[in-house]
């Protein structure tokens, strides 16, 4: 029989891989009869879900920064000097 | 109008969110708008140019990130404390999961909240912890082909991952679970 730990271990790793079939099986048996694992599989699984929306798609809310001018100034120049003019 | 003043913000913003300082976040921006000034050419435009231009930049800054995590998972990491002392000495756990009460899945306002809370958590998170983190979800691979890229052990990583993952959960936990005594009807997660 597996411990939490290591269920909750098999667990964030089985959202970046899939599990050898021993793991699985132990990771099922232990779910089974666990309840704590089984709300934390389904928690870190809503965890998942919103960092790929957060990271990889949107922007994450509430983060509106402006470039600074004198970033966008040099920006201009290095631009302008990029396509050779004055 | 040009790039710098039509988009500049717009990068500015998506760079800083994932790499979380500001001038890393700005050399970003400038090489960004400098690669795509060299291979103009190769724009089609099929894509809106925004769109175009955040797909460059979403490259530099995995790069940035995969610098950072091949620096830091040269060596094995070290135990993490607060990681370990969420189970007891047989494996338990010392506080078990507890029903996130706020949670209903439902409505979009609640997702935006979820997302906020996130957000501040991802902060919270120790440096090392956050860029795997911010790594694994904005490159599009596999940890494997991740690990590959960055040239460390995908063990290592892992260990990574599971620590930012057990230390944001707890996080949420508190920021999510906490505060809100009134359960809504239904929708246990």
């Amino acid at each position: 029989v597996i411990s939490c730990r290591w269920a909750a271990k098999l667990i964030t790793r089985s959202l970046d891989d899939v599990l050898p079939f021993r793991q699985r099986v132990g990771l099922a048996l232990h779910e089974l009869v666990c309840s704590a694992c089984r709300r934390f599989r389904r928690q870190i699984a809503k965890i998942d879900k919103a960092a790929a929306q957060l990271i990889g798609e949107v922007l994450m809310p509430s983060r509106q920064a402006a470039l600074p001018p004198e970033t966008k100034e040099r920006i201009r120049r290095l631009i302008r000097a990029r396509l050779g003019h004055p | 109008m040009t790039w710098v003043d039509t988009y500049g913000d717009y990068l500015y913003s998506f760079a800083l969110a994932r790499v979380r300082n500001p001038h890393a976040a700005e050399d970003l921006v400038q090489d960004t708008l400098l690669a795509a000034l060299s291979g103009q050419k190769r724009f089609s435009g099929r894509a809106t140019e925004r769109s175009w231009l955040t797909s460059i930049l979403k490259h530099k800054v995995v790069d940035w990130l995969r610098e950072k995590v091949r620096n830091r998972l040269k060596e094995e990491p070290l135990p993490d404390k607060s990681v370990d002392t969420m189970f007891s000495r047989f494996g338990k756990w010392k506080s078990p999961p507890e029903k996130w009460c706020k949670d209903d899945p439902g409505r979009e306002i609640t997702r935006n909240e979820f997302q906020e809370a996130l957000t501040g958590c991802l902060d919270k998170l120790p440096e090392r912890l956050r860029h795997a983190f911010v790594l694994r979800y904005v490159d599009e691979q596999s940890v494997h082909e991740i690990c590959q890229a960055a040239g460390v052990s995908a063990k290592n990583l892992w260990v990574m991952l599971h620590r930012a993952r057990l230390r944001l959960w707890r996080c949420l936990t508190v920021s999510w679970f906490g505060e809100d005594a009134e359960v809504p009807q239904g929708g246990e997660v």
